[in-house]
């Protein structure tokens, strides 16, 4: 089997700037990835990334990507399923193929969080959407419902007052997160309807998605957010889901330790520890949104792609501290 | 020849990615390829005839076969039905 230095796991922000440093380092290195630019591609302007006054996330992306070509980096479009270690060296599966590696950068970011409610897996592609960027101008005059209650429903909804004829915004809280300028923004379109204090239960429909089925909250006696019982129902043709990124811990629980909340702790060296253990994994790194670091940007998962990629050369040459790029 | 019709948008990040998908798919093995924005009369029509809610959707020899970008694998199944 073939043998890389790195296996850069992992095509967002990190991962892309982990592949540039790992080839000016001259590695043999692989990025595996499902696409890429991950949750940058969804950002309709980024405004806080060094070099640009204000840039579409996927022209940062592909800039990069162009960048990271240009270096000669092997690129492969698969799916990675799982890790594991066999005579100090790491094996990564994914749903095509099994290859061999001296060291490995996790950096596969987040996914979108789903509802988890009777009908949403049915409709994905077919209604249901966790990208109002793509899909949303595809509901011109049809009524769709956005859920979510911080800065990317307020967007969506905002975009989807553009082209629906009608939008509603369902959120589980009586006031939203986002910035108060979007909020006022939102407010002030006529066709979208703000619907507070309510949760997804079911979505319905036969060939077409026909409707959703939302659930009253309130809360209570502890401050909890809780459902009361009482359902109602809103007839729509799209449902665009806005409620945050989580991390699919499914490929990496048993490889690396990970938090409460499935981000895969690191050191300030972007080193990863064994499961439930102190003790540091060697030649396993992690790097941008899918780890324990706090602040979930664009610059630092950049960063932190770069400096795992420069622990990986330091682990394989047998250096330590600083290491000095040119 | 199979024809395979990719419908995208000018907002979708993924789009562009798909084009190259399908690009790259075909100096592997020979088919027609159409990328049709969906808002051009002919993508309307598209829109309307198969119902397409999200993008990028692929269209093979009349029929929708994916949503998103296929794994090549998948691609190529469909290219030799």
């Amino acid at each position: 089997m073939e043998e890389y230095d790195v296996i850069i796991c992992g095509g967002g922000i990190a991962g892309l700037t982990a592949g540039i440093y790992a080839m000016r380092r001259k590695m043999k290195a692989l990025l595996i990835t499902k696409d890429i630019g991950g949750q940058a591609n969804l950002a309709e302007k980024i405004e806080n990334y060094p070099g640009f006054i204000s840039v579409a996330g996927r022209d940062l992306i592909q800039k990069t990507y162009e960048q990271v070509k240009s270096f000669g980096l092997e690129v492969v479009f698969e799916d990675v399923q799982g890790f594991r270690e066999e005579n100090g060296k790491y094996i990564v599966k994914t749903n095509i193929a099994e290859r061999k590696t001296k060291t490995v950068i996790i950096a596969m970011g987040k996914t979108p969080r789903k509802l988890r409610v009777p009908g949403e897996d049915k409709f994905i592609g077919k209604g249901v959407s966790y990208c109002a960027t793509c899909d949303m101008p595809l509901f011109k005059d049809k009524t769709v419902a956005v859920i979510g209650g911080g800065n990317s429903a307020l967007e969506a909804a905002l975009l989807g007052s553009k082209f629906a004829k009608k939008v509603y915004l369902v959120h589980r809280r009586g006031e939203f997160r986002g910035f108060e300028e979007l909020v006022e923004k939102v407010k002030s379109k006529k066709n979208v309807e703000i619907v507070l204090w309510a949760i997804p239960k079911e979505i319905k429909g036969e060939e077409k998605l026909d409707s959703i089925v939302l659930e009253k909250t309130k809360r209570d006696e502890e401050g909890k957010i809780v459902g009361t019982g009482e359902t109602f129902e809103l007839k729509v043709d799209g449902i665009f889901v806005e409620i945050g990124f989580e991390v699919d811990p499914t490929p990496i629980k048993d490889f690396v330790k990970l938090d409460e909340r499935n981000q895969v702790i690191i050191t300030s060296n972007c080193e990863t520890f064994y499961p439930n253990s102190d003790k540091i994994r060697p030649g396993v790194f992690a790097a941008g949104d899918i780890t324990n670091t706090p602040f979930k940007q664009l610059v630092i998962a950049a960063g932190e792609g770069c400096k795992a990629a420069l622990q990986a050369y330091n682990y394989i040459h047998g250096t330590s501290g600083p290491v000095m790029v040119h | 020849m199979k024809e395979v019709i990719l419908i995208t948008t000018q907002t979708c990040p993924f789009c562009p990615l798909a084009k190259k998908f399908w690009e790259e798919l075909k100096k592997e093995i020979d088919f027609k390829l159409e990328v049709i924005d969906a808002f051009s009369p002919e993508g309307q029509e598209l829109v309307k005839k198969f119902d397409i809610r999200a993008v990028p959707t692929t269209i093979i020899d009349g029929e929708v076969k994916f949503v998103g970008i296929p794994k090549k694998e998948e691609a190529l199944e469909a290219l030799k039905e």
